[in-house]
């Protein structure tokens, strides 16, 4: 502070004495006179003005300098009160206080500073004044001699200097970044209060400790690497990340930056740091990690492909699940487009879509597509589009997540072909089907029905099964299907020899069938019918019904006779003539001949009904030799109606045929039989050969006999058939022909009769034949 | 005047044992072996009472009972269905058609002939 150095005060002050006790001496004048000049060119170049105050007239002269500092001229009446009005307004009150007060009524010295408004151009002014009184001999005070200094620009600096190191103190009294300074060994020297806060020790232990001390070990040698590689290097380091340790132990992470301060020879002396608590940020950080982490594993794990594609639709990333599904990596689905992966017949609606996603016009696809892996296999795959757009709205990529499908729509397509197969089964099948619903409203029905019912579906669908379709009983001649009691929850069987179907054109036709429910949890949602017609089924029962009753009658009608006559022999044994009992006894015998022959035409009958009737196949029988066999046979009925037959001799030897000779003698023996049965005693029986062809022939066996009535021709070959004109007459069960048609019809061949009644008949028989290539001898 | 019967049975032994047992108890009987021939005696005989069988050459029983309740004079002759033939239907129709029994020939003995003739006659 050289302007305030005590030597210049102390040569003003001298001068300013000696200037005014040695006034009136020349040589002191011409002395004084250089002095004052040179006074002057001092106070000149300190800017230092100098005043001499008369405390008895209360005014005061003042030298060139002070003038200039105050901005008065010679005019300017220099008394207390007009120093006061140079005194700032604000300060006014204080220095005239002080100037009364301290100085001239406590003698002290005058030493202030304080601010003036400049009388020439108004601008406020730092001076510092300076004062010494000088009393008189008797005490009181006689002059103040002083100076005035402009300080202003002084002022100033100081102003600055203490707002601008406010400034900082507020700075790192306030930034929310831990500051720290430590020495070069380490020591903590400054430190703000976040940084106390941040490490929980307080103010006066940190003072004591060293940054070393809060750093846990492992960061110990990286850091001392960074001190020694940076910061001394180059005076500061980068942003490094290390840990602290709290006072209660806690480890945390920070982030700092070092600066080295160096004193004036430039010698390192400490260093200073910011530092960040990024315990927060870390957190952060580590959960991004994770949650990236997490993205990454799901992406690389999801049963899902997903894929993105520039805007171009070009691959530019693919999960491995995507690259998996289509068999490409992910390099090579970087060079292609989704449409070429896309199955052709599928491309034009995946491009449709992806126009009208890009549009706007949907927010995202969703289709079932199918995809051409690099294997070229088809996959279906759904799949799910979405836009990424920049802040602009234009596109950045499309997301594609795609599931394949294939196993699902592969099921679909089984389920939908063997629903099809099912409804084709359903349709086609040959038992009449009728859906109805929980209301017995029809609602399907297959073809059978519409063929058993003559209805067309058009006009039995939504009627109620009962309206069009009526089940009639026919024992009981009303409706039985569905009765108004029915329970439509119960499985019905519709009984077979009883059910009626009452077509379009009023035919009953015998149906039989089966109602079974639908039910959905003991819910019932309907029904289904399922029906059959039954013609064939009843006509059989029927003729098994006949057959027995008529079997038991032709059994019971020889029984009857044995029992009867045994019981008239009983009854009248004492008075029967001997010729009577002989009479009856014959009865009894003719009858049991009937029922032994009955007995075994019936085996036989069933035999052959029941397919037990072997046929020992032979090849190579001779016709001729059947024919001499089966008359053979006879020849005991020939003997006694006096029948004569002719033609066998005729026959070709070599004519043969593969089969039962057994059989084939008893079909001839039957036809002979009939033709001696029914023919007059004494006439003739002529066999003869009627056509001939390469693989067949037809027999004849012609006859003089009763003949057949016109109207009972065509029952002749049915079971217990016997003719009307000759059954009281002659015996005979009925089954005759009807073996002899089974019997022929099991080796090929066929039988049929033209007949006159009264005049004779011609049993034709049609026989395959070969022809022998060696004659049996 | 002896009561007569017409006994409408195609099966000669048959016929023949129910003509003794009943003749033996001194009515008239006339046997008929067929339909076409019962119709005719029907008609011929006037019989007090008809033993009818069901299955019959040319015209079954039933037919001829048909005949027979066409004809106004003679429709209310009692008739007894005796036949071998056993079947629901035949019993049902037989009766409809007003016959005053069914009897089949192989459950009874011969002796009870008489006694069911006696009971219609």
């Amino acid at each position: 502070m050289g302007v305030r150095g005590s030597n210049y005060r102390g040569i003003a002050l001298d001068v300013v004495q000696k200037n005014s006790q040695v006034v009136e001496d020349e040589q002191i004048k011409e002395l004084f006179k250089k002095k004052e000049y040179f006074c002057n060119q001092i106070q000149k170049v300190a800017g230092l003005g100098s005043y001499i105050f008369n405390a008895q007239t209360g005014t005061w002269t003042s030298s060139p300098i002070l003038d200039k500092i105050f901005g008065i001229d010679k005019e300017y009446k220099r008394n207390v009160k007009n120093w006061i009005k140079i005194v700032s307004p604000d300060q006014r009150k204080e220095m005239e206080d002080y100037f009364i007060g301290k100085v001239l009524g406590n003698r002290e010295r005058f030493d202030k500073e304080y601010k003036i408004v400049r009388i020439s151009d108004g601008e406020t002014r730092w001076v510092h004044g300076l004062g010494d009184l000088i009393f008189n001999k008797s005490g009181g005070v006689n002059q103040m001699l002083g100076t005035i200094q402009d300080i202003t620009e002084r002022k100033k600096n100081e102003l600055a200097l203490k707002k601008s190191e406010q400034k900082y103190r507020d700075l790192i009294a306030n930034m929310l970044d831990a500051f720290v300074i430590v020495s070069m060994d380490g020591r903590i020297i400054e430190f703000n209060d976040i940084y106390a806060k941040m490490v929980g020790y307080k103010g006066s232990e940190l003072k004591k400790m060293t940054y070393v001390d809060l750093t846990p070990k492992k960061w110990h040698k990286l850091e001392r690497k960074i001190i020694n590689e940076q910061l001394l290097k180059t005076g500061f380091t980068d942003l490094y990340e290390k840990e602290y340790r709290r006072k209660d132990g806690s480890i945390f992470p920070v982030e700092l930056r070092t600066y080295l301060i160096r004193d004036e020879n430039g010698k390192p002396q400490s260093m200073w740091a910011i530092i960040r608590d990024i315990s927060a940020r870390k957190k952060v950080e580590i959960k991004l990690i994770e949650e990236k982490e997490k993205l990454r594993s799901i992406l690389e794990n999801t049963r899902h492909g997903i894929a993105l594609t520039d805007e171009t639709a070009v691959f530019t990333q693919a999960n491995p699940f995507f690259c998996k599904l289509l068999g490409y990596s992910e390099e090579e689905l970087k060079k292609k487009s989704f449409k070429d992966i896309t199955y052709p017949a599928d491309l034009l609606e995946s491009v449709g879509e992806v126009r009208r996603l890009q549009s706007g016009k949907i927010a995202t696809i969703n289709l079932e597509k199918r995809y051409v892996t690099k294997d070229k296999e088809i996959i279906w795959g759904k799949v799910n589009v979405s836009l990424v757009r920049d802040e602009r709205g234009k596109i950045v990529n499309h997301v594609i997540s795609l599931e394949d499908i294939t196993s699902l729509k592969k099921v679909e397509e089984d389920l939908r072909k063997s629903r099809n197969q099912l409804s084709a089964v359903l349709m086609n099948m040959s038992d009449a089907v009728c859906v109805v619903d929980d209301k017995n409203r029809i609602i399907l029905i297959n073809k059978a029905l519409e063929r058993l019912s003559g209805y067309k579906e058009s006009q039995l669908i939504g009627s109620k099964f009962g309206d069009k379709i009526v089940i009639l009983s026919e024992k009981r001649g009303e409706q039985m299907f569905p009765e108004e009691t029915f329970d439509f929850t119960k499985e019905t069987e519709l009984e077979r020899g009883d059910g009626l179907l009452l077509t379009a054109d009023k035919q009953k036709i015998p149906v039989e069938g089966k109602y079974s429910p639908i039910l959905n949890n003991g819910k019932l949602m309907g029904g289904v019918i399922v029906g059959r017609n039954a013609t064939q089924e009843r006509s059989t029962d029927r003729m098994r019904t006949d057959f027995i009753s008529l079997a038991s009658h032709q059994l019971r009608t020889p029984l009857t006779g044995i029992k009867w006559f045994v019981e008239l022999i009983i009854d009248q044994v004492d008075k029967l003539k001997k010729d009577d009992l002989v009479n009856y006894v014959k009865r009894i015998k003719e009858s049991n001949e009937r029922l032994i022959n009955l007995v075994n035409d019936l085996l036989q009958v069933s035999r052959i009904e029941s397919g037990k009737l072997k046929i020992l196949m032979v090849r190579d029988i001779g016709i001729r030799m059947i024919l001499e066999k089966a008359i053979d046979d006879q020849m005991g009925l020939i003997e006694e109606q006096k029948i004569r037959i002719f033609g066998v001799d005729k026959i070709p030897k070599d004519i043969c045929m593969e089969g039962d000779e057994t059989q084939l003698i008893q079909i001839f023996g039957n036809v002979i039989n009939n033709s001696i049965k029914y023919s007059p005693s004494g006439s003739r029986i002529d066999i003869k050969i009627a056509k001939r062809l390469k693989k067949k022939i037809v027999l004849v066996v012609i006859d003089h006999g009763v003949g057949i009535p016109e109207n009972q021709k065509k029952k002749l070959f049915q079971r217990f058939f016997r003719g009307d004109n000759v059954s009281k007459d002659v015996p005979g069960s009925g089954l005759g022909l009807y073996v002899v048609k089974s019997m022929l019809e099991n080796h090929g061949g066929k039988i049929w009769i033209k007949s006159t009644e009264g005049k004779g008949t011609k049993v034709f028989v049609e026989l395959p034949i070969s022809i022998m290539r060696k004659a049996k001898a | 005047m002896n009561k007569k019967i017409l006994i409408v049975e195609d099966d000669t032994v048959l016929a023949n044992a129910l003509s003794l047992s009943l003749s033996d108890k001194g009515y008239d009987i006339q046997i008929a072996t067929d339909g076409a021939e019962a119709d005719k005696m029907i008609v011929s005989v006037k019989p007090d009472l008809i033993l009818l069988d069901l299955l019959l050459p040319i015209k079954n029983g039933f037919e001829v009972l048909k005949g027979l309740r066409a004809n106004d004079e003679l429709k209310d002759t009692p008739v007894v269905i005796l036949t071998n033939f056993e079947q629901e239907t035949s019993i049902e129709e037989g009766m409809k058609m007003g016959a005053k029994d069914y009897i089949v020939k192989a459950n009874i003995d011969i002796k009870d002939v008489p006694e069911i003739v006696k009971k219609y006659i």
